[in-house]
């Protein structure tokens, strides 16, 4: 793969962000949605799957200022970063609901692919930022989100909406019961399966079965609001 | 699951299934993520037997003498012309037809006489007539009714002519080669199509072709030679006779062009030709990159049929220096995991991984990398150590 081809392509991606209007911010493209929240596009290079191909993925998000403000007062960041507060593959908001590559070809007119890929941001991408532009939908949809052990976006976000809801002993209760959840150990049933594979091997973090130092952090700043 | 249905084979570029239909096919592609590698081929069997038939083609003997009402001669109608999936056939049905129309008409005309007593330069005209009468008859033979009685006209109008008929006399051999050729189509192909039912004990493609074109052929050509004996007579022992040679005649070309038949069948479709059982399928090259990809590709397919989702490809970690890639990350009810496939029994750890994966068995933190990482951990942990992660490596 050569990297004059992952820049040309690069140099592609962000023509069709200037289109949208979006512009690059560190890991995204961003552009405002309001005074409040800004929609985010991120790309995701897989570089190594064919030879003289780029696949590219796309994550659409949304970053709420007063959110990730109290995020990074929360979390003590000495310097904190832009990030979206919430953010999926775009092909999981498409019809056909799966993980979405788009195929860039070295040495060929990739026109059409990134005219597709451009489509489908502005078809399924723009409606889901819409969507979550709103705190109700946004909390909503972090209460959908299955509480796992390593989901630290819903175990520190949900806390948040509830606090800028008005509702800080429900976020109270979230940060409970997420510490409880960390102090177990790893629930194989809760994993998902390989029914196809002859062999799974799990290597799990030392960090797992504990409560993570950071979100104890988070708990008491959470606390002292 | 991968397979919905018994006896299906996977290859790189083909899927050939056997015993299966196609909405199990339909299905399949359906539940798998690697769907767009592959296309589908060949997922429906077709029975050699069924269809396979012969219509006669119409030779008209000459028409001043009864006795050569009987030389008829048939040839294939074949109705995979209808349903050749590729064309690489299409031209090959048509030469084959032409060639056995041409040749048998050609010895008609020379058994009747009507070849000989003449000179070098008309014997060879007459000749290249009456063959190319036959051809052209053999080859629109398989066009189905209006092939056969266009076949039979030509035929019986040439024949009519290499045997010294003029006028009318011509037109009538060829009308009687329109009745007589439409006739025997009709009953061979109707011949062939009913014994097909009685043929499902037998598995070879060849065997089951050469019975049916021996039927359809000989009850076709039965009938055509009793048709146009009759017309052109109007006795019916005549008639009979002329029927029993376009029979011995339409048997005999008949098992050729359905052994033929079911030869081609069997090499289509990769099955052998004496069991009519599909052939072991050699699965093509892969290079270990595809292997890879195709593992990985069925481990998406494994969590999103769970409900899981991808959160991003390529994610780069390193331990005390050493970095790996690992094939995604996937969000399975608010887990989020790192997944690393190896796909084949040949599929080993690379010399980064032996290094890596026991120093995080270890308890050693890993430091994410790059910007695929981010999606995972977020862009503030970004070269920031931490303990915290799952990796399921999986062996397919």
């Amino acid at each position: 793969m050569s990297s004059i081809f992952k820049k040309d392509v690069e140099k592609g991606l962000s023509a069709i962000c200037d289109k949208i209007g979006f512009k690059k911010k560190q890991y995204y493209f961003i552009k405002p949605i309001d005074d409040n929240v800004i929609a985010t596009l991120n790309f995701g290079f897989i570089l190594h799957k064919t030879k003289g191909h780029i696949y590219i993925n796309v994550g659409v998000g949304v970053s709420h200022k007063a959110i990730e403000e109290l995020y990074a007062k929360l979390t003590e960041l000495n310097k904190p970063v832009f990030k979206p507060t919430i953010s999926l593959q775009i092909g999981y908001l498409m019809p056909e609901n799966s993980y979405k590559e788009w195929d860039f070809i070295e040495n060929a007119d990739n026109s059409s692919v990134y005219e597709n890929l451009l489509h489908c941001i502005q078809t399924y991408g723009f409606k889901y930022q819409e969507k979550w532009k709103d705190l109700d939908n946004l909390l909503e949809t972090f209460e959908k989100i299955a509480p796992g052990i390593l989901n630290q976006a819903r175990d520190r976000y949900l806390p948040i909406l509830y606090y800028l809801k008005g509702d800080k002993q429900k976020g109270l209760k979230v940060i409970a019961d997420a510490m409880e959840r960390q102090k177990k150990p790893l629930d194989e049933s809760s994993m998902p399966t390989f029914s196809g594979a002859k062999e799974v091997i799990t290597i799990v973090g030392s960090g797992i079965g504990k409560v993570d130092p950071e979100y104890l952090k988070f708990a008491e700043n959470y606390n002292a609001l | 699951m991968l397979y919905q249905c018994k006896n299906i084979t996977l290859t790189y570029n083909k899927v050939v299934g056997y015993n299966c239909n196609s909405t199990a096919i339909y299905s399949f592609f359906q539940q798998t993520a690697i769907k767009e590698l592959y296309y589908c081929s060949n997922f429906s069997l077709y029975d050699p037997a069924l269809g396979r038939m012969l219509s006669p083609d119409k030779y008209i003997p000459n028409p001043r003498n009864p006795q050569a009402y009987n030389r008829y001669s048939y040839c294939i109608n074949n109705p995979l012309k209808y349903t050749d999936p590729t064309g690489e056939w299409f031209v090959i049905d048509d030469l084959i037809a032409a060639g056995i129309g041409g040749l048998i008409n050609l010895g008609v005309n020379a058994f009747n006489g009507n070849l000989s007593g003449m000179g070098f330069w008309e014997t060879l005209g007459k000749g290249a007539a009456a063959f190319g009468a036959g051809a052209a008859s053999g080859t629109l033979a398989l066009y189905g009714p209006v092939g056969w009685a266009a076949g039979g006209a030509i035929v019986g109008g040439t024949n009519a002519w290499l045997g010294g008929a003029t006028g009318w006399d011509i037109a009538k051999g060829a009308g009687v080669g329109v009745v007589s050729g439409f006739a025997g189509g009709a009953v061979g192909t109707w011949a062939a199509s009913s014994i097909s039912p009685l043929l499902n004990g037998i598995g070879s493609p060849v065997l089951k072709g050469a019975i049916t074109g021996v039927v359809g052929g000989a009850a076709g050509g039965y009938t055509g030679g009793f048709a146009g004996g009759l017309i052109m007579t109007g006795d019916f022992n005549a008639a009979h006779h002329s029927g029993m040679s376009g029979m011995w005649m339409g048997a005999g070309i008949g098992w050729a062009a359905g052994a033929g038949y079911g030869y081609k069948y069997a090499v289509e479709n990769n099955i052998n030709l004496w069991t009519g059982k599909p052939n072991a399928i050699e699965t093509p090259y892969q290079t270990p990159q595809q292997k890879a990809q195709e593992g990985v590709n069925r481990a998406i397919q494994e969590i999103e049929a769970q409900g899981g989702t991808v959160l991003i490809r390529e994610v780069t970690l390193e331990v005390n220096g050493v970095r790996v890639r690992v094939d995604l990350a996937a969000d399975f009810n608010g887990q989020i995991t790192l997944i690393e496939v190896k796909n084949g029994p040949s599929a080993g750890f690379t010399p980064n991984q032996n290094i890596v994966y026991p120093k995080m068995i270890d308890g050693i933190p890993i430091v994410p990398r790059g910007a695929n990482a981010v999606p995972v951990w977020g862009p503030g942990q970004i070269g920031q150590p931490t303990t915290i992660y799952i990796l399921k490596i999986i062996k397919y």
